[in-house]
């Protein structure tokens, strides 16, 4: 930065030259992250050109672009995604609804959090795919078991955050509302919740990165659709090409759907903002 | 530069030694080179198939390469070797093309479209020998399911593994009732999952080998379909794969490999020894099915090494569907030329087994004995 | 012990104690002949079996090899990949894109791709968990060193610390909590992939594959012995993470109280 002052004071000519520094530094600045992605899908382009691997390992760029432009053609691709979406938000919203009635019921109560707080950690402790093979037992294979899966994956993370934000709201919040005269209600609605949303909320997006992960798991070992079996299917016929397709897809939709929970994000916090502000 | 020069006089002797060594055995089958020179075995040969068993791999390989490892032929021909014999039992069918992909096997047992697809996406591989034939696929429907043929199939959920040995017939069985795989819901279940959805529900109906008629035992499914006796061309065969450089590498220790497993088929078609071929095979609770399964034609058709009308238009018919069916995604390969008779013909000359097993038709009926 | 934890232990086990009352009660009063259903005590007969079999302790000490050998390696580079790209901006931002975009892929989509690069060996399930080890540190541990005070850095090169003291007197104890997040998150998550791997990736034994194949095989008593040994093991991962996390966060507040 002073070097630049230094330079603003000398000649005209220069000057035309700093423009173009800044703007070469602004260049630089957006293109540096996107040099990494281009030399890696240089090298990729490049070994798939000279066969440094062989497409039986590692399949070419072009070779991964025909399998998406066919798979988009034949409506394959798009029909896997929204099986998979339509699975994953069922179950998200299910589970994640659950979580935040049983985290709030906990935070709310202490009854309750004796009750079950144990059990929830109980059943936490177990990895989520530790419960796979008995959900399978009990649920089969069909519908039922994904949505389970996908809605278990979800509840925890929420029900255990929410109690934890709940808890975590300073007393004294309280203590001013019922100054205030705020029924037990008002409290809760105006202060305990909005006071634990942050932590609340951080769940929520965890718990859906959490509920495409077990939904993906789940597909890989027992569908007939979704993006998932799109994995599955292409392996076993050795279609390293159309693999990868659903790897970048797999990326792609959850990449999406954490952004969507970000936006609103951004939206419920700018209200929040706004009550405050008035 | 002495160095380089003294290298490249080196090079050159070797080359002619190669080259003199050549012209001498160009009378013999390439594969089985003189036996004087013998080749050191590599310090280890691992030869890999899908496990048939989940719990533990005490019953390795499909066929021949399940017989010959239950009966130790494997470790008694390499005994006096300085090698370590590996087998090794994936779980899944892909990941046996995946290991031969990343030199992780030398050997494999494969079924016949798994083994094409490798090597239309470029794993580099040899078909070296039969080494099961004539496996027969059922079709399965829960005891009191409304499905009563093939064609009732349309729009139901079906159980089968791609890339299976089962795929192909399925797929043919499915042509044969002017249906293919889009006229079913494919359901891509492993066998004891799929035996399990069956029972809930989940699916409609299971194609499979002769497990099914266990299940079919024990009151949870009734057969409405079965190639047994019926569709020698809608049954499964499997091959010996080994890795192009490995057999050129290794020619002679590739040719004892083959030797073995046709010692294993000799045995295995010896009407003495029915009884004990289904040893190898599955656990004791299958031994009847098994039975039943096999009971269409005698051992000596399906244990046959032969590389007879029967194997090679199956393998051709293969190819052909496959390609139909877009599965093969890579560069045309020429399957005869892939198909490497060698190690078998020398085996065969070794073991003077040469008119041992009748040549089968491509329909797999003997053809008879005249012109020999 | 006090009258209220009393009352809380009494509470905190009255569902679990229920559970186990009803399940005990179904095979009691055979109010149901599935074959699924199995009575309480043959879970622990299950257990007892497998173990003088010796199949069930080397299944669970190699499950814990492959954890350990994944978390290690994942969470190790994290970790110095985290600092590295943490102290400068310019290298982060060199990295951020590949790494948030690697990031979005769901953890198992990786599996079978891993299996095709890697085969189906020991290796590629350790590759696996250290993969999934890998993220959570990675992503702490920058969020950690980005938050260490502008302040505290201008004094630190106002008073010529060397890159060494830089980090370790004034990044490590400030990025400290954040790390260790990731660190604790990264060992959830290499017991969940352990399992996912072994499922997955079969051949050789693991108590994920005790669990898949019981499954398959409708042992439904050894599948729920596979179920609480992975929950025990769950529950000694997180004492073990929480009483290291305690013992750094005092040598930090030592460090940084001097």
């Amino acid at each position: 930065m002073p070097a630049a002052k230094h330079r603003q004071q000398q000649p005209l000519p220069s000057l035309r030259a700093l423009a173009w520094r800044r703007r070469a530094a602004k260049l630089d600045y957006w293109l540096w992250p996107w040099l990494l992605p281009l030399i890696i899908l240089g090298l990729w382009w490049l070994g798939g050109r000279q066969q440094w691997l062989g497409s039986q390992v590692l399949p070419s760029p072009g070779e991964v672009l025909d399998s998406l432009t066919e798979l988009l053609a034949s409506g394959e691709l798009q029909r896997d995604v929204l099986i998979s979406l339509e699975r994953v938000l069922e179950g998200f919203l299910l589970g994640s609804a659950l979580g935040l009635a049983l985290g709030a019921a906990m935070g709310l109560s202490e009854r309750a959090s004796d009750y079950l707080y144990p059990l929830v950690r109980l059943i936490a402790y177990v990895p989520l795919l530790g419960w796979l093979p008995l959900l399978m037992l009990a649920f089969g294979i069909g519908e039922t078991l994904k949505a389970v899966l996908v809605a278990q994956a979800a509840l925890l993370p929420v029900a255990l955050n929410t109690y934890n934000g709940i808890r975590a709201v300073p007393p004294h919040y309280v203590e001013v509302g019922r100054i205030y005269g705020f029924s037990r209600r008002q409290a809760l609605w105006r202060i305990i919740l909005p006071a634990a949303f942050p932590m609340v909320w951080s769940s929520i997006r965890y718990g859906l990165t959490k509920s495409w992960l077990a939904l993906v798991v789940v597909e890989l070992l027992a569908s007939s659709e979704g993006l998932g079996f799109l994995m599955v299917d292409s392996r076993q016929l050795y279609r390293l090409d159309a693999m990868l397709v659903a790897v970048v897809s797999i990326g792609v939709v959850g990449f999406v759907l954490d952004q969507v929970l970000a936006m609103i994000e951004k939206r419920i916090l700018r209200w929040r903002r706004a009550g405050f502000a008035s | 530069m002495i160095q380089s020069t003294l290298l490249c006089s080196l090079y050159r002797r070797l080359g002619l030694a190669i080259l003199a060594f050549s012209l001498s055995t160009a009378g013999m089958p390439s594969a089985y080179a003189d036996a004087t020179v013998t080749e050191t075995p590599p310090k280890q040969i691992r030869l890999g198939g899908p496990s048939l068993s989940t719990a533990n791999n005490e019953h390795w390989g499909w066929g021949l390469l399940g017989i010959a490892h239950a009966r130790g032929l494997f470790q008694e021909e390499f005994r006096n070797d300085d090698t370590q014999l590996q087998f090794i039992g994936l779980n899944t069918v892909p990941m046996v093309s995946e290991a031969l992909a990343t030199n992780k096997l030398d050997f494999a047992g494969q079924g016949d479209l798994i083994s094409m697809i490798g090597r239309s996406a470029g794993v580099k591989t040899r078909y070296i020998l039969p080494v099961s034939k004539f496996g027969n696929a059922y079709l399965a429907v829960k005891a009191d399911s409304a499905i009563q043929s093939v064609t009732d199939l349309k729009g139901k959920k079906v159980a089968y593994l791609k890339g299976n040995y089962i795929h192909p017939q399925v797929i043919r069985i499915l042509a044969a009732n002017a249906m293919t795989e889009k006229d079913v819901v494919q359901m891509n279940l492993d066998q004891a999952t799929s035996t399990a959805a069956l029972g809930t529900g989940d699916i409609d109906a299971l194609f499979g080998g002769a497990e099914l008629l266990a299940l079919r035992d024990s009151g949870l499914a009734r057969i409405i379909y079965t190639t047994r006796g019926n569709a020698p061309n809608a049954t499964a065969q499997t091959g010996l794969i080994v890795r192009d450089d490995f057999a050129t590498r290794y020619p002679q220790t590739t040719a004892r490999i083959v030797k073995v497993l046709v010692r294993a088929a000799q045995w295995a078609s010896d009407d003495a020894n029915k009884e004990q071929v289904y040893g190898p095979w599955w656990s004791f609770r299958l031994q009847d099915a098994l039975k039943e399964d096999s009971s269409d034609r005698p051992w000596s058709e399906r244990a046959s090494p032969l590389f007879d009308k029967f194997l090679v238009s199956q393998y051709h018919d293969t190819y052909r569907l496959a390609k139909e069916l877009k599965l093969l995604r890579g560069k045309d390969f020429d399957v005869d030329q892939w198909m490497d008779h060698s190690f078998l013909d020398a085996a065969l000359k070794d073991l003077h087994l040469e008119h041992f097993w009748a040549e089968l038709d491509e329909h797999g009926q003997p053809i008879a004995q005249t012109g020999q | 012990m006090s009258v209220i934890s009393l009352r809380k232990l009494r509470r905190g086990t009255t569902i679990p104690a229920l559970i186990l009352l009803a399940w005990w009660a179904v095979y009691a009063f055979g109010i149901t002949d599935s074959k699924l259903f199995v009575p309480p005590g043959q879970v622990l007969t299950a257990a007892a079996t497998l173990s003088e079999a010796g199949e069930l302790w080397p299944a669970v000490g190699q499950s814990l090899l492959r954890a350990m050998g994944g978390f290690i390696l994942g969470a190790g580079i994290g970790l110095i990949m985290g600092v590295l790209l943490g102290m400068s901006s310019r290298t982060e931002r060199f990295f951020s894109l590949t790494l948030h975009s690697v990031k979005q892929v769901s953890l198992f989509a990786w599996l079978p791709l891993i299996s095709v690069w890697f085969g189906y060996e020991d290796g590629s399930k350790v590759v696996f968990i250290a993969l999934a080890a890998f993220f959570p540190v990675v992503l702490n541990t920058l969020e950690g060193v980005g938050n260490v005070p502008r302040d505290w850095v201008d004094v630190a090169r106002v008073s010529h610390f060397t890159p060494w003291q830089m980090f370790a007197r004034l990044v490590l104890p400030a990025a400290l909590p954040s790390i260790f997040n990731g660190i604790y998150l990264s060992l959830v998550f290499s017991w969940l992939a352990t399992l996912g791997a072994e499922y997955l990736l079969g051949s050789g034994i693991g108590l994920g594959t005790l669990l898949f194949e019981s499954r398959a095989e409708f042992k439904m008593d050894v599948v729920l012995v596979g179920l609480v040994l992975t929950g025990f093991i769950g529950f000694a991962l997180d004492i073990i993470a929480k009483a290291t996390e305690r013992r750094l966060l005092r040598w930090r507040e030592n460090t940084v109280g001097a």
